[in-house]
C-alpha cells in the first residue's frame, strides 16, 4: 500500500513541477518575480525563445493587474502559480482587487492607418498575450480573479 | 534608467543601459529621453543592445517619446533583442519606427542620407 502511494508521488513529480510565489503589487517587484520564473524555466531546460516569451505574457498580465485591479495601490496581493508538465507551460495569476470582467473582446489595431499624433500609446497588452499562448482562461473565484495562460511546448522544449 | 549619450554627426545616439525597459522604468526612460531631446537632439538613435527585456509600457514609452518629439525630429531604434523585435512586430510597431540591425549601420545609412 505504502509503496503505491510513494509511486503516485513520484509520477506527480515527475509530471509537473510548480513554482508558487506571492509577491504585493509593486512595479519593481513584478519585475523581480520574472527573473525568479525565467531562471526557474531556464534551469528546468525550457528553451530561451519560450522563456522571454513566458515572461512578456506574464509581464503584460502582472502590469494590467497593478494597474487596473489594484489601481497601483501597492498594498495588494498577486499569487503567481507557474506549472510545468510535458507539453505544456502554464501560469495563473490570482488576485484580490477589483472585479475584472475577463479579457476584452479581440481587436486588431492596425497601427500603419493611425495618424501620427494618434498613434497608440498602450493598449497592446491583450494582443500580445494572445499571440504567444494557446489559451487564455479567466474566472472570477469568490472575491478573487484568476487568470491562466497556456502555452503548448513542443517535444524539444519539454521538461527534462 | 541610466543612459549613454553621445553625438556622431548629428545623429545622438541613446544607449540604454538596461537590461529591461520595462512599467518599472517606463517613466524613467520618459524622462530621460524628454531632457535630451529638449536639449537640442533632432535625430536620435536609441542604441537597444543592452535592453534583454521590453514589455508593451516599455513600447508605449517609445511612442510617447517619438510623438513629444513631433514629426519634425527622427527617433530610430537599432540592436534590438529578439523578444524586443517580437515586441514590435507583433504590435505592427516595426512599420512605424525605422528598426537597424546595428548601431553602426544605423550610423552609416544616416550619414548616407544627409550627405
Amino acid at each position: 500500500m505504502s509503496g503505491a502511494v510513494d509511486t503516485g508521488q513520484r509520477v506527480a513529480k515527475v509530471h509537473e513541477l510548480r513554482l508558487q510565489i506571492a509577491i504585493r503589487s509593486v512595479q519593481t517587484e513584478v519585475s523581480r518575480v520574472l527573473g525568479r520564473i525565467t531562471d526557474w524555466l531556464g534551469k528546468h531546460g525550457i528553451n530561451r525563445s519560450y522563456v522571454e516569451e513566458l515572461e512578456l505574457v506574464t509581464a503584460e498580465a502582472l502590469n494590467n493587474v497593478v494597474e487596473h485591479a489594484y489601481l497601483y495601490a501597492e498594498d495588494g496581493e498577486i499569487r503567481i502559480v507557474v506549472a510545468l508538465r510535458p507539453g505544456k507551460l502554464q501560469v495563473q495569476i490570482t488576485d484580490g482587487g477589483r472585479k475584472f470582467d475577463g479579457p476584452p473582446p479581440e481587436k486588431k489595431m492596425d497601427v500603419e492607418k493611425f495618424s501620427f499624433e494618434e498613434l497608440p500609446e498602450g493598449g497592446f497588452g491583450w494582443n500580445l498575450i494572445r499571440s504567444l499562448t494557446d489559451e487564455v482562461a479567466f474566472e472570477r473565484a469568490g472575491e478573487k480573479n484568476r487568470l491562466t495562460l497556456t502555452r503548448n511546448l513542443p517535444e524539444t522544449a519539454s521538461v527534462d | 534608467m541610466k543612459v549613454e549619450v553621445s553625438n556622431f554627426g548629428g545623429i545622438t545616439v541613446v544607449r540604454l543601459c538596461g537590461p529591461r525597459l520595462d512599467a518599472a522604468q517606463s517613466v524613467r526612460f520618459k524622462e530621460a529621453l524628454r531632457d535630451i531631446s529638449d536639449r537640442g537632439a533632432d535625430h536620435i538613435l536609441l542604441d537597444m543592445s543592452c535592453i534583454q527585456f521590453m514589455d508593451s509600457s516599455g513600447l508605449g514609452a517609445i511612442v510617447t517619446v517619438l510623438k513629444q518629439m513631433g514629426q519634425a525630429k527622427t527617433l530610430e531604434l537599432a540592436a534590438l533583442s529578439p523578444i524586443v523585435a517580437k515586441v514590435f512586430a507583433l504590435t505592427r510597431m516595426d512599420q512605424i519606427f525605422q528598426l537597424h540591425q546595428t548601431v553602426d549601420g544605423a550610423l552609416s545609412s544616416g550619414a548616407k542620407a544627409v550627405g
